[in-house]
Formats: C-alpha cells, structure tokens, sequence
C-alpha cells in the first residue's frame, strides 16, 4: 500500500532526528494514517521529544 | 479462479431502459465493444455498471442541471428502477431511495473505473490542481495529507504563539526599563541592576515594618484608651460636683426638720398609698372605728407636701450617689486598662528603638519614664505616653521609609521574574516551532517525493501506452511533475521536436490530447488497481483518425490481458467495422450492437454478427437478391483487398481521393495471390493449407458482375443468370472464410514475434510469405 509505505518512511524519518518519540511511533504512525493526528497532537509529540532528548543530554552529562 | 468479468446486465426503468432489458457478455472474452448509433443506450448500460459498481449516478454526476429523478426512465416512478450486475453466478441489485444508491449485498461488487469524454476531456485541458484531483483517488494519500495540514496549522499557531510571546517579553522589558530609568541607575543596565537589586535580602525590612506596625499600632491602642481615660476621669468629676452640691443642699434641709419629720414623711407616703382609690373604706384600717376618707385624703396629701422637700432631695442623692459609683467604676477599668497596654508597650517600644540607631536619643528618656519606684504610677504612665506619642510620628515616618524600600524590591523582583519568564516562554516555544517546522519540512518532502515517484512509475506505463498509438512521431508526454510549491497540483509536460518541456495544452492536437489524456488515465487505473478492475471506455475517442483508432485497439486487446475486463462502447463504425469484416480477431472480443432506441422497446442488443455470415444468409435459399449478394460480395472483397494491400504494401493507381475500385485492387494484388497460402488450424485441430491464387483467377471475372448488378442500374445486369451470381457470392464466402481464422474470425495481419510470419490474433493462422514479391 503507497499510504502505508509513505507513512513508514516519514515516521523512521521523524524519529531518527529525534522530532517525535520513538516509543510513541506506533500511535503516531496510526493517527497519521488514519488523519486524525491533530495540532494539540504534534505539539505534544515535538513537547515530548524535546524533553526526552534534554533528559538524555542531563544523563549523559552526569555519566 | 472464478472469473472476475461481469457476465450480465439487466435494467429496469433505469435510464433509456424503458422495457426490462438484459445484456449478456461473454465472459471467456477480456474484452467487450458495444457498437450503436447515438442515442441507443451505451451510456444507460455504463452508467447502470457504474450505479451498481460505484453508487455513482455516472454521466449525470457532473451535469448540474440533474438530479436524483433523471436516473429514472422518463414516466416512471424511482421505486421501480432496479439494475443487476452479475458476476460468476452472484449479482448485485441497484435501486433507489429518494437520493440514496442502495445496493444489495453492499459488499463485493465488481470493481469498474470508467473513462467518459466528459472525464478525459477534463484531465486535458483541467488546471493542475484539477488534473491532481483526478489522480488523487488513485494515490489516496488523503489522510495523510490531512495530517500534514494540521500539522501546517501546528506551525502556523506556534508562529503566532512565538510572536505574542515576544511581544510580552518585550513588554516585561520595556517595563524594567521604565522601572530602572524611575530610579535613576543609569550606571548599569536595567537588568543587571535589577539583578543586583533582588540580590538584597528583603526580610530584615520585612521584620522591621512588622515591628513598626506592631508598636505604632499599640501607640494607637494606648492613645485610644488615654482618651477614654480622660473622658471618664471628666465625668468621675462632673458627678462628684453634683454629688457635693446635693449633699450640701440635704445638709440645709437636715439642719430645717428633724430626721423624724423626715421618716413620718416616709411613713405618710406609705399610706397614701394604701388609702389612694379604689381603697374605699369608711373605717380606718388599723382600729377599725369609722372616720370621713376624703377628708382624710386632703389632709393627709397636706401634711406630705409640707415634708416633700426633704423627700426629693434624699430621692436624688440616691441616684447620684449610684451614677457616682458607675463612673469610678467605668475611670478604674480604662486606667487598668491602660496601664496594662502601656507596661506591654513598655518592652516592644524599647525594641523598635534599639533596632534603629536614630532612635538612639530616646533610650535614656525612656529608661527614666519607666523606672521603679516613685513617682507614682499613674505620672509613670502619663510620662511613658507622652514619650511615646511624641515618637510616634518618627515611627511612623521611618515605616514608610522602609516600606518603600520593600516595594521597589518587589517591584524591580517581579518585573525581573517578568523578564526572565518571558524569555523561557519564547525560548520555549521557539524551540516547538524549530521543531514542529522541521518535521513539516521533512513529511511535505517525503510525501511530494513519493508521490513523484509514483508518478514516475506511472509516467513510464503512460509513455509506454502512448509510444504503442504513436509509434515514431516526434510528439509524446514527457513528464508528469507535482508542483512542490502549491499542494496538490500536478503539471503534465511534453516535446515536440526539439522543443522539450512544453505544455501539451498549447501544441498537441485535439487527438493526440485524447490519446494523451486517455494514456494518462489507464497508466494510473493499471497502477493503482494492480489490474484487478473492469475498465470501461464510454465513447472517449471522437477525434482519433483511422491508423490512430486501430492502434488503440490494439493497445486494448493487449492490454486486457492486465485488467479483469474492458467495456467499450462507441458509436463509431471504423472501430466496429474491424470486426465485421474479419480485418481484426474476435478471439479476445465479445461484439454486441444496439438497435434504434424507442420507448416501447427501450434498449435493444444483438450478438453482431460478421458480413460473411450475413452473405451466406443471402445465398441460403429462397429467390435469390442478384442485387444484395453482389453488392456485399463486393464489398467484403474490397475490404479483404484493402486489407492485404495495406499488409503486402501494394502499389495503388493514384487518385485525387483514397478510392479505389475492385478492379483497381485486383490488379494491385496479383502478384500477392500468385504466392498467398494461409495455413490454419481449425478448433478440432485439423490443419488446412489453403492456397489462395485459385480464388484470385476464379473471382477476377466478376469484377464487372459486382459493378453492373451490385451497385448500378443497368441492362446488362439482367442477362447474368442467378446461378452465376451465386457461384460469385460463394466463391467471395469461401475466399473470406479461407483467409479468415477459423477460430478468432480474424484475418493473420500480425507479425508473430517469434516467426516473423503473419499470424492472427489467437496464432491458429498464418499467412505466407511475409512480403510478397514482384515479379
């Protein structure tokens, strides 16, 4: 399926520069496929990202 | 596999289906070409497959001056409509309710895209947003699309998020300025000297206010009850001076009657009393012995006024004495009170003043009031409240004085805080927009991407398709491009000689528009579908010239092989004629037409049959039509010469127009017949070699029987007898039927790939040689 297949390929894209959480992909991928990902949505994807990776940062810092 | 091809349909009351009318295909067939004059009833058929297929209302979709009740045979009712589509023994029943398209079972019914001229004209000339749409339900990316418009729109409001927050930090700085600028440290900069400001510890102050509060509110609490003190002390006064004068004034009247007068005035009143009315006894109540009561009244009230005097005044010392005792009582209580609050002030007055050194004076003075020892309390008291009075007013200023110094801490605090909240808030959200952006970037580039390489994809089977209907001409498409600027718009570009990227629009002609619109939309259906639907063609091609429309044919036939089926409809002859005639196989196609529509009848369809059968109809039985078989011998023979003409490229007499005669065609294939053989096999298997000079010689002599009985009035024509003209059409039958398949009906006027002979469409037969040569 061409959808299917875009999808994917924007998801792996996303997640690789740490736009959206990795352990989220999966509802991500279903909300982007089905257009019902919403804006309160994507900010709280890109939100969480974001904090995430500073998370990451602070961690990698204190090691 | 059970077969994917629609077998039948039926219509009732629907469209131009007046009467019930059924419509079979032959389902062993990948392709089925409806021929009929306009306004026989193709469009009904295609729009019954769509209505059940699509729940479309087809052709009237797009006309908007229909509705929903056009759908319905002209002087019926929607209730009687009714379309079935069968399909491998299942079929699909359409009907309507007011404007629903109702089909029973809802699911499964045969996939079908159809093609109209409507449809293909405006994927032609539509704008590229337009044109987008047309393939947009191709490459359904919709959903997907939606996600990236919200995600557009998350931009967009964080964009305006972002600058509303800039606004307010600006703000909150610009308030700090003016703040800073007020206080006149121009030294540093606002920030920085707010920074050094809020640095200072506010709470010492803090303490020193509440301190300050604490005894400037006792001074007030003692100045209160000063006051009262003094009030009551005046009335304490005023009621010992009345008192005085009252005694004094008893001392006078004790000195004028005797205390005894006195205590009989008291004893008098206490029987007027109990002789005053309703007494009315005319005995006295004592000894009982009988005396004159009004009398005694009057006397008795006489006696009482003499002593009244003495009575009043004893009356009024006693309520003096009584307001006296009240006013002590109220003047002892305040000035408990009041040594109470001033010996609690004592320790908190003395703290205020040590914790400010320019109260430093009012220590020792303070130290005296409140000694031990003489004088007496109450001149203590009066002391310490003069003093504290007296300070008051130093408190109270030094109070604001530190008040003001905490206020334009929190002042300059919070407008810091203001500040540095503001540019977390901007930095944040300008860290969601960095963020939100790059994710619209990266999804817009990766969807336009793919699409363009869908359309890539699409684009070679689209080149390939239009290289087949215009093999070497120097025009064809070159590119499908998605406009990245815009969404959703979809250029078509082209070459026409040396000139590349051109719009089509402007230079291709209207048919090759046709072919390229037609070659657009069958690449994207193949595509899209991966083959699995019935592809059906409502009359597209008006404007393809011959060589153009045969090409297309050929294009269909082969290309049926990758669809469930195709449907065509058309009302031109030259696409039908093919078939009639033998010129093209019938191995891959079911050829129906239809009658002339009228509403008793409604639409009328027949198997079509072949002008050879039609002849050898003519020739069955019965008094001979002279005229009917030689006029349809002739011509089946011209379309057969035609046809090898054009295969064994024979020279032709030139003429101003492309008409030639029997005779004409007859020469120029001589030297054809000389070596013509066709080798066939038949559907037992059987194999024939069939050498056709025979025919040739054999059918020459009545070139001239074709023209003077066939196609003219004339004399002549009456002295051929009939079993010369019946030997003429069944020489012309089997001469057609020799050179036809037995098994497809087509002559071989294909070059077999692998042979390099002429072959027919199903490959049972062959023709030699390949080129004929001239001897």
């Amino acid at each position: 399926m061409p959808n299917q297949k875009l999808v994917n390929e924007i998801i792996e894209s996303l997640t690789a520069e740490k736009l959206i959480p990795e352990n989220r992909s999966e509802l991500i991928r279903g909300k982007i496929l089905a257009g019902t990902a919403s804006v309160d949505d994507w900010r709280n994807w890109i939100d969480t990202a974001q904090l995430e990776m500073a998370k990451d940062e602070e961690v990698k810092k204190n090691a | 596999m059970p077969s994917r091809r629609i077998s039948r349909v039926e219509l009732e009351k629907f469209r131009g289906a007046t009467a019930i009318t059924a419509i079979d295909f032959d389902t062993s067939k990948s392709i089925v070409s409806i021929f009929g004059d306009n306004g026989c009833g193709k469009s009904t058929i295609v729009n019954a497959i769509d209505f059940v297929c699509n729940k479309s209302k087809g052709s009237l979709e797009s006309m908007k001056s229909t509705n929903h009740t056009h759908i319905v045979s002209i002087g019926n009712k929607a209730a009687e409509l009714s379309v079935k589509v069968h399909r491998n023994g299942n079929f699909w029943h359409g009907s309507q309710s007011g404007r629903e398209i109702i089909v029973h079972p809802e699911e499964g019914m045969p996939a079908a895209v159809i093609l109209r001229r409507s449809k293909l004209l405006r994927l032609v000339e539509a704008t590229p947003s337009d044109r987008f749409d047309e393939i947009r339900k191709f490459i359904d990316f919709a959903n997907i699309e939606t996600s990236e418009q919200k995600l557009r729109d998350a931009v967009r409001l964080s964009k305006e998020s972002l600058n509303s927050k800039i606004a307010l930090h600006t703000q909150a700085e610009t308030s700090l300025e003016t703040h800073w600028q007020s206080e006149g440290a121009h030294d540093i900069s606002a920030v920085n000297w707010a920074k050094l400001k809020i640095t200072q510890d506010p709470s010492k102050a803090r303490a020193s206010v509440a301190s300050l509060n604490t005894v400037i509110k006792s001074i007030e609490d003692i100045e209160s009850k000063n006051a009262e003190v003094y009030s009551a002390k005046t009335a304490l006064g005023s009621a010992e001076q009345v008192l005085a004068k009252v005694n004094e004034e008893i001392a006078k009247a004790e000195a004028g009657a005797s205390s005894a007068n006195i205590k009989l005035v008291e004893m008098l009143n206490s029987l007027d009393l109990v002789i005053a009315d309703p007494y009315d006894q005319n005995e006295c109540p004592a000894c009982e012995s009988p005396y004159d009561l009004i009398k005694l009244r009057v006397e008795l009230k006489k006696r009482i006024e003499l002593l009244g005097a003495a009575d009043d005044l004893n009356r009024q010392l006693k309520q003096l004495t009584g307001k006296y005792d009240k006013s002590l009582a109220l003047h002892d209580n305040a000035f408990a009170k009041l040594k109470e609050l001033a010996n609690s002030c004592v320790p908190q007055f003395k703290a205020c003043l040590e914790s400010f050194s320019e109260f430093s004076d009012t220590l020792p003075t303070l130290a005296t009031v409140t000694r031990v020892g003489k004088p007496e309390v109450s001149e203590r008291i009066s002391e310490f409240i003069k003093l504290i009075v007296a300070t008051k007013g130093r408190l109270v200023a030094k109070r604001g004085e530190v008040q003001k110094d905490i206020t334009l801490f929190d002042k300059t605090k919070q407008t810091y805080d203001l500040v540095g909240q503001t540019e977390a808030d901007v930095t944040s959200e300008a860290k969601i927009l960095s963020g939100l952006s790059k994710s619209l970037e990266i999804m817009h580039e990766i969807r336009i991407r793919c699409t363009q390489d869908i359309l890539d994809s699409v684009f070679g089977e689209f080149l390939r398709l239009w290289e087949l209907i215009h093999p070497d001409e120097p025009i064809k498409p070159t590119k499908l491009v998605l406009n990245e600027a815009t969404k959703g718009s979809l250029n078509q570009l082209g070459s026409f000689g040396e000139h590349d990227n051109i719009s089509p629009q402007a230079y291709f002609s209207e048919s090759h528009l046709d072919t390229l619109g037609f070659c657009y939309w069958l690449a994207i259906a193949k595509y899209s579908t991966n083959g699995d639907v019935i592809i059906i063609l409502d009359d597209v091609f008006t404007s393809v010239d011959n060589d153009h429309v045969s090409r297309i044919m050929d294009l269909l036939i082969e290309e049926s092989d990758h669809f469930n089926q195709i449907i065509i409809t058309t009302h031109q002859r030259r696409w039908h004629d093919g078939f009639r005639y033998g010129t093209r196989s019938q191995n891959k196609t079911h050829v129906l037409e239809l009658g002339i529509w009228d509403k008793t009848n409604g639409i009328v369809s027949y198997p079509s049959r072949m002008e050879v059968e039609r002849l050898e109809d003519l020739l069955s039985g019965g008094p001979l039509d002279r005229q009917g078989v030689c006029s349809k011998a002739g011509v089946l023979l011209e379309q057969m010469f035609d046809e090898l003409t054009k295969q064994y490229k024979c020279s032709m007499p030139r003429g101003d127009r492309r008409e030639y005669t029997l005779s004409d065609y007859a020469g120029s294939t001589k030297h054809v017949f000389k070596e013509l053989n066709v080798k066939s096999t038949d559907t037992a298997g059987i194999v024939s070699d069939c050498k056709m000079q025979n025919f040739h010689d054999e059918l020459m002599p009545f070139v001239s029987v074709r023209n003077q009985v066939g196609a003219h009035f004339n004399l002549t024509a009456t002295e051929y007898p009939d079993k010369e003209l019946l030997r003429f059409g069944k020489l012309t039958v089997d001469f057609i039927k020799s050179l036809l398949c037995k098994s497809c009906f087509g002559i071989a006027n294909k070059e077999d790939r692998i042979t390099g002979e002429w072959s027919c469409a199903c490959k049972q037969t062959q023709m030699f040689p390949k080129i004929a040569r001239k001897k």
